[in-house]
C-alpha cells in the first residue's frame, strides 16, 4: 500500500497516511500539482509557513519500466509566485517508490536558524538536527551524510544558496555515484526547502521492494516493447547517449535561435567550440565517460562525465541549457571554464539556467564584459560565498535587471527563458508566454499521438500552427511528467507509436485500469487545468502570458524575424 | 554523420554544383541519403519541398541521431525523407 509522508516542520513531526480519494491515480507532477492546488493558499508568501514542500515519485517509479525513475518536486514557487514543479533524475524516484511512500509533504516551519535532516526508511521516518551540515555545499553535505548513513541511501539536499533562500536555489538528488549533481532546479524550490530549514533528506531504500502490479506478466511485456523502442531509436541509442542533450547547440545554432548574448542575436561564432561533438570529443580524449545514466534503469544515459584537462573529475556533463546559458548567451566559448561554472552551480544549489541568463543580463548592464569567462566564475563564487553580489545574482534574472538598470530582461513570470529564442521558434514562444510554470521550455518538450496531425508541416518562422503545437506538447508532457518518465522518452514515442501504446499499457499492468491513449491526453489537460485555477487564485491573468516587449520588437538576426502572434492567439493555447 | 563525408573541416565545406541544382542533389553529392538526414536547413530556413539551391546557399544536415528537440524535429524534418514513408 503506497503511503504519503507528512512531514510538520513545527512540531517535528513525521508520520505516514493513507493516500486520500482525491489523489489517487496520481504521481508525479499531477500529484504534487494536486496537493499544492488543495492545500497551499495562493496567495500566501512562499517563504512563509502556509506553502509546502512536496516531493513524488511517478506512477510508474519501482517497477522495471526503463527511465521511470523521475521525482517531481512542487510547491508555490519563490521565483514566480506561480505553482511550480521541476524534475530531477537521480536516485530518490526509485527509492521513495521502493518504499511505498508516493509522496512527502512538508509543511509548517521551524523556528528561525533551526535546520534540520529527514530520515527515511522502510516504514519510518524521523527529523534529526542537522546543524552540521549548515553552510555547507551540497558535494559537502553528501560526503558528511555517507559518513552517517552509508551509501545505500539516494541523498536530497540544498546547497548554501537554498539556506539562504536565494530564488534561483535548486533541490539537488544524487546520481549512482552519489554526487549531488541532479537537480530540479527551475523555480527556486530550493529556497522553499530552506525556508522549511529542511537541509537534508536521506532515503534509505532497505527493505524495500519493486512496487506490487496487478498483472506483472502484461506488465513485464509492456515494458520489453518501451525498452525496445527506445533502443531502437537513433536518438535514443545512438545522439543523446554520444553526444548528450549539448548535441542540440550545433542544431539550434544553424537555425538561428542560438540565443546569443542576453538574446541579442541567434548564432554564436562560437557554437562549435562548446558543441555536444567538442565535448563527446574532449571527453574521450581526456578519459572521461560521454555515456552516463543519471538514474538506475535508464537506459538511454544522455549523460556523461566531465575530465578537467589534468584528467580529475571536474562535473557531470553541462546540459544544453546550461552549456548556453552560461555560454552562448554571455558570449563565452571556454568548455572548461563552463564546466566549472556548473559544478560550482551543482554545489551552491542553483538553476544554472536562471544563473546564466542572469549573469547575461548583468553583463548588457555592465558589471563584465560579455565572453569574460574567468569574471564569470569570479561572480558565481560569490554566491556561494554569501557577498551581496552573490545573493542579487542568486536571486535570478529579474532582480539583476532591475538592480543593474537593463531593460532587455528575459523573463516570464519572473522566471528566466531558456535556450531556443522564441523570434525564431515561435512554437517556443507560446509554451514560454502560456506555460503555468513562467518560461520553460520542457512545459512543452514531449508529445502526443496526435503531433503528427497538427496540420502537417509547422514553420517556425510563421505564426501557422504554432499554437496547436504548444498546446499539444504542453498537454503530452504533464502527461510524461506524471508518469514519471524521463521526458527524452517522447522523441521515440513520436515516431514509433507502439511506444506510448506500451506506456499505457504498463500503467494499466500496474493498477489494473483499461486507459486508452486518449487518457493520456486526459491526465495531461487535468494537471494544466489544476495548475492554471491555482495560477488564477494566486492573481494571475492572462496579462501574465506574454513575453517581454523586446520580443515584438527587435529583429532577431539572422532571420530579422521578431515573436508576432497576437495576444489573443496565445490566450488559445491551454484553452482545451 | 561527419564520418561519412570526405573533405570538411568539423562539419563546414564548400560545395560545387551545377546550376539548377536541387536540395537532394547535393544531400547525394556528399555521399549520404534521406533516412540518414533527418533535419535540413537551408539557410538557417525550413524546406517543405526538395528547392533549387542558389549560389551562396547555406545548407545545414542533421541525421536522425541529433533530432531529439521535438519541435526543432518537426519543423526542419526532411520532407524528402517523409515522401519515401508516404510511399512505402
Amino acid at each position: 500500500m503506497f503511503k504519503i509522508l507528512r512531514v510538520d516542520m513545527t512540531s517535528q513531526k513525521a508520520v505516514f497516511e493513507d493516500i486520500p480519494e482525491k489523489y489517487q491515480g496520481l504521481g508525479g507532477r499531477g500529484l504534487t500539482s494536486a496537493i499544492v492546488a488543495a492545500e497551499v493558499d495562493p496567495t500566501c508568501n512562499a517563504l512563509g509557513p502556509l506553502n509546502k514542500l512536496v516531493l513524488s515519485p511517478g506512477l510508474l517509479a519501482a517497477t522495471n519500466c526503463a527511465n521511470s525513475g523521475r521525482i517531481s518536486v512542487g510547491g508555490k514557487s519563490p521565483l514566480t509566485g506561480t505553482i511550480k514543479e521541476a524534475n530531477s533524475g537521480g536516485q530518490a524516484g526509485q527509492y521513495l517508490g521502493r518504499l511505498g511512500i508516493q509522496a512527502i509533504v512538508v509543511e509548517g516551519q521551524p523556528a528561525a536558524g533551526k535546520l534540520f535532516k529527514l530520515v527515511i526508511g522502510k516504514d519510518k521516518a524521523e527529523l534529526l538536527p542537522a546543524d552540521e551540515l549548515k553552510g555547507l555545499g551540497n558535494y559537502d553535505t553528501v560526503a558528511k551524510l555517507r559518513e552517517a548513513y552509508g551509501d545505500k541511501p539516494g541523498y536530497c539536499s540544498i546547497g548554501q544558496a537554498g539556506e539562504w533562500k536565494l530564488a534561483a536555489a535548486s533541490v539537488a538528488f544524487t546520481d549512482k555515484e552519489l554526487r549531488p549533481t541532479r537537480h530540479a532546479g527551475r523555480g527556486g524550490l530550493g529556497a522553499l526547502m530552506g525556508s522549511k530549514g529542511l537541509k537534508a533528506i536521506i532515503i534509505d531504500p532497505t527493505g524495500g521492494e519493486l512496487a506490487p502490479l496487478k498483472d506483472p506478466e502484461a506488465f513485464k511485456a509492456a515494458a520489453k516493447r518501451f525498452a525496445k523502442a527506445l533502443t531502437d531509436h537513433p536518438v535514443t541509442s545512438g545522439g543523446l547517449p554520444t553526444y548528450g542533450t549539448d548535441v542540440l547547440i550545433n542544431i539550434i545554432n544553424e537555425a538561428g535561435a542560438l540565443p546569443t548574448r542576453n538574446f541579442s542575436a541567434g548564432r554564436f561564432e562560437g557554437a562549435e567550440k562548446v558543441s555536444g561533438e567538442t565535448l563527446n570529443e574532449i571527453t574521450v580524449k581526456r578519459g572521461g565517460n560521454p555515456t552516463h545514466g543519471c538514474m538506475a534503469g535508464c537506459i538511454i544515459r544522455c549523460s556523461g562525465i566531465y575530465l578537467g584537462p589534468d584528467k580529475a573529475y571536474v562535473s557531470k556533463w553541462p546540459e544544453y541549457e546550461t552549456v548556453w546559458a552560461w555560454g552562448p548567451n554571455c558570449g563565452i566559448d571556454d568548455l572548461d571554464a563552463i564546466a566549472r561554472i556548473d559544478r560550482m552551480c551543482d554545489d551552491f544549489g542553483l538553476d544554472t539556467i536562471e544563473t546564466g541568463a542572469a549573469m547575461a543580463v548583468a553583463m548588457e548592464g555592465g558589471l563584465l564584459a560579455f565572453g569574460d569567462a574567468r569574471g564569470a566564475e569570479k561572480v558565481l563564487r560569490e554566491v556561494g560565498a554569501g557577498t551581496p553580489l552573490g545573493r542579487v545574482l542568486g536571486s535570478g534574472t529579474a532582480v539583476v535587471g532591475k538592480v543593474f538598470g537593463v531593460k532587455r530582461v528575459p523573463v516570464v513570470k519572473n522566471q528566466a527563458l531558456p535556450a531556443y529564442d522564441p523570434r525564431s521558434v515561435k512554437g517556443m514562444g507560446v509554451t514560454y508566454a502560456t506555460s503555468t510554470m513562467g518560461a520553460d521550455h520542457t512545459a512543452g518538450y514531449a508529445t502526443g499521438t496526435n503531433i503528427m496531425k497538427v496540420g502537417g508541416y509547422v514553420d517556425p518562422l510563421k505564426t501557422d500552427g504554432q499554437v496547436e503545437l504548444s498546446r499539444n506538447l504542453q498537454v503530452a508532457t504533464a502527461a510524461v511528467d506524471t508518469a514519471g518518465l524521463c521526458l527524452f522518452v517522447a522523441f521515440p514515442v513520436l515516431d514509433i507509436p507502439d511506444a506510448l501504446v506500451a506506456i499505457v499499457d504498463m500503467l494499466n499492468a500496474k493498477y489494473g485500469l483499461s486507459l486508452t491513449t486518449d487518457d493520456v491526453s486526459a491526465l495531461g489537460q487535468k494537471v494544466l487545468n489544476i495548475e492554471r485555477d491555482f495560477n488564477i487564485r494566486a492573481g494571475f491573468n492572462p496579462g501574465d502570458d506574454r513575453l517581454p516587449d523586446f520580443f515584438r520588437r527587435e529583429p532577431l538576426p539572422p532571420h530579422n524575424t521578431v515573436f508576432d502572434l497576437s495576444d489573443g492567439e496565445l490566450d488559445q493555447t491551454l484553452l482545451f | 554523420m561527419r564520418k561519412k563525408v570526405q573533405g570538411h573541416n568539423q562539419g563546414e565545406m564548400t560545395l560545387n554544383l551545377s546550376e539548377g541544382a536541387r536540395v537532394s542533389e547535393a544531400i547525394l553529392a556528399l555521399g549520404l541519403d534521406f533516412d540518414t538526414v533527418r533535419v535540413i536547413m537551408k539557410n538557417g530556413r525550413a524546406i517543405h519541398s526538395d528547392e533549387v539551391l542558389q549560389a551562396g546557399d547555406r545548407l545545414g544536415l542533421f541525421p536522425r541521431e541529433l533530432a531529439y528537440n521535438t519541435i526543432t524535429a518537426i519543423s526542419f524534418f526532411n520532407p524528402l525523407a517523409r515522401k519515401t514513408e508516404d510511399q512505402s
